[in-house]
């Protein structure tokens, strides 16, 4: 079995790379275990399985999906873990986390610069990468879903709120994509809150061949991820 | 008025000795620290120096040297010595004025305002000056200075805080709380004092941390039996949580969650009374779930930003650690006997550059990131 494990900042992130893998290998040959950030009775860090798509039934490929709690902890919980994760025979550790709201475009490169700092280098790779500014960017960014949200959004009507195309401007430059998606849906009554049940809702109804096959072109970030997923999916 | 600075010792020059110097303080403080690294203990010698100058405590002390700055509208300090139970050195400060200049023997000088002139003085010398000379009319300058050691309130959050503690019902005679006893049955005065105000504030404050309760009320505790008493004669603290049919006690509440009812009673009560104070919280979050006592810690710092209060906790819980910002934080590392602290004001740089690591604040702690920072790592 081939082991990933992914180290993310919160729900949405956990939620939107549970539903890549599963749509990119068809669901099929692969396990998917989410598992949260809690307190033990004893005052310690450890992690709790939320949810998993199936029993082991010897599938091929294994990935965890650890939600940290927040960006400042993704890359401690990846440190205090990677000892382990090599030990059970994990091939890689990636960790995603947002830019915002902690940093500013400017603060950018230094930010990436400094994600090896202290990352143990004597156990299995890992590499941490950036959602600018948001996760929410991605989403933003696949404009078919609008309409799935509710039929009245149309693209038109996005363009005219944000003054901003974001089937073609580059959505990274946004401060606040997740604002940017809750404006949108207000359009048609609805919102976009970071609940599972309406981060759920997004990520449902994304269209992960557009994401996987264009918007990865036009989003550098997103186009790690899946580079990512593309290598230990072969 | 709130503490900005504060300079400690004790028995200088022998194997006893213990330090902390230079240790300033804002309005919202954490204090982080290894086990034994001295957070309770610059806790207790704030507290007991208010105690001291409030008269609640005044049994002076074998040995600490304190030097104590003021923040307000006006530039205060205040100088303590205090060797073999007596002071040896007493001054206070205002305005680059001494006010007040006392030495060995209970001998010095005091400004006294309506003469215009320093008078000469001697007090006994197991007293304060500043508490045995108190006089609005001579010395106002005083008043502030017991103001703030009258109102500072200490609370050990790992300890029961008045879990095991009930009253005996005496209708009559109403309820006597020492505010300063962090056991003390505040509830009581605060329904007498507030009424309803004061039990919706408890419950929306406990919801807002994650306690769904709808009720709190002060009322006999009915399996309870005291020899010699009526059933029902004693009182305590009864809730009920929305999604449970059943009322529960203070006797039979979770210790965390009878921890959280009896902060939040104490400080709203403070807060309702609107006397600015100096909050002390010992091992704030202790024993409480990653998300309560989040919320907890964030829902105390808003109510001391929204006030007067100065709110100075410590922990070594890394839950605790992450969920408060760095710019609250202040470090203490011992070496010895000699506490130094690293904090916004003397480490600004390495604070600051720490959140590019991308790691926790815990880190930060545990790394000891805020000794060195990036240059010597």
């Amino acid at each position: 079995m081939k082991k990933l494990a992914i180290f993310v900042e919160g729900l949405t992130e956990q939620l939107f790379i549970s539903k890549l893998f599963i749509e990119l290998t068809g669901g099929k040959n692969i396990k998917i275990e989410c598992q949260k950030a809690r307190k033990t009775p004893r005052g310690n860090r450890s992690f709790q399985v939320i949810d998993a798509t199936s029993t082991d039934t010897g599938q091929k490929y294994y990935v965890l999906i650890r939600d940290c709690g927040g960006e400042s902890t993704v890359k401690s919980d990846i440190v205090d873990s990677c000892a382990d994760l090599t030990r059970s025979n994990y091939e890689k550790i990636l960790g995603l986390r947002d830019v915002s709201p902690s940093f500013t475009h400017a603060d950018i490169p230094k930010l990436e610069r400094l994600l090896t700092y202290m990352v143990p280098t004597r156990f299995i790779p890992i590499r941490i990468l950036l959602a600018v500014m948001e996760c929410e960017a991605w989403f933003l960014a696949e404009t078919t879903h609008y309409e799935k949200i509710d039929s009245s959004i149309t693209l038109d009507k996005v363009r005219d709120l944000l003054s901003f195309d974001p089937s073609c401007n580059n959505v990274e430059a946004r401060m606040h994509p997740a604002d940017d998606l809750n404006r949108i849906y207000h359009l048609a009554g609805k919102a976009y809150i970071k609940d599972r049940k309406r981060i759920s809702r997004t990520v449902e109804v994304l269209d992960y061949g557009l994401i996987y096959l264009d918007l990865r072109n036009r989003i550098p970030r997103l186009d790690e991820l899946i580079r990512e997923i593309d290598v230990f999916l072969q | 008025m709130y503490l900005k600075y504060l300079d400690y010792s004790e028995f200088d020059g022998t194997p006893d000795e213990w330090s902390i110097e230079g240790f300033t303080l804002k309005k919202i403080n954490l204090i982080v620290g290894k086990n034994a690294s001295g957070k309770t203990r610059a806790l207790n010698i704030i507290a007991n120096l208010g105690n001291l100058i409030s008269g609640y405590k005044p049994q002076l002390y074998s040995s600490g040297n304190h030097l104590l700055k003021f923040n307000n509208d006006t530039r205060l300090e205040y100088l303590l010595k205090l060797k073999d139970n007596k002071v040896i050195e007493e001054k206070l400060i205002k305005d680059n004025k001494t006010l007040l200049d006392r030495g060995m023997n209970g001998i010095g000088k005091i400004f006294a305002v309506k003469i215009n002139d320093f008078i000469d003085f001697q007090t006994p010398d197991n007293v304060l000056a500043c508490s045995a000379r108190r006089d609005s009319v001579q010395h106002p300058y005083f008043e502030e200075l017991f103001q703030w050691g009258d109102l500072i309130r200490h609370y050990h959050f790992g300890s029961q805080l008045g879990k095991d503690h009930l009253i005996i019902s005496t209708p009559d005679k109403p309820a006597k709380v020492d505010l300063k006893d962090e056991n003390s049955i505040v509830f009581k005065i605060g329904l007498e004092s507030f009424g309803e105000e004061f039990t919706e504030l408890i419950i929306d404050d406990m919801r807002h941390i994650g306690y769904d309760i709808e009720i709190a009320v002060y009322a006999p505790l009915p399996s309870i039996k005291v020899q010699g008493l009526p059933a029902g004669e004693v009182i305590g603290i009864i809730v009920k949580e929305s999604s449970v049919n059943k009322h529960i006690s203070q006797l039979d509440m979770s210790q965390g969650m009878f921890r959280a009812l009896a902060l939040l009673i104490h400080i709203n009560y403070n807060l309702l009374t609107k006397t600015p104070n100096c909050l002390l919280i010992d091992d704030i979050g202790e024993g409480l779930d990653f998300e309560r006592s989040t919320a907890l810690i964030k829902l105390l710092i808003d109510k001391a930003k929204e006030s007067a209060v100065q709110l100075i906790m410590t922990t070594n819980d890394r839950f605790t650690m992450n969920s408060v910002p760095l710019e609250y934080w202040s470090v203490i590392h011992r070496v010895g006997g000699k506490c130094r602290v690293f904090n916004y004001d003397n480490s600004r740089k390495i604070f600051d550059e720490f959140v590019y690591t991308g790691l926790s604040n815990f880190d930060f702690f545990a790394t000891e990131f805020y000794e060195k920072g990036f240059d010597e790592k």
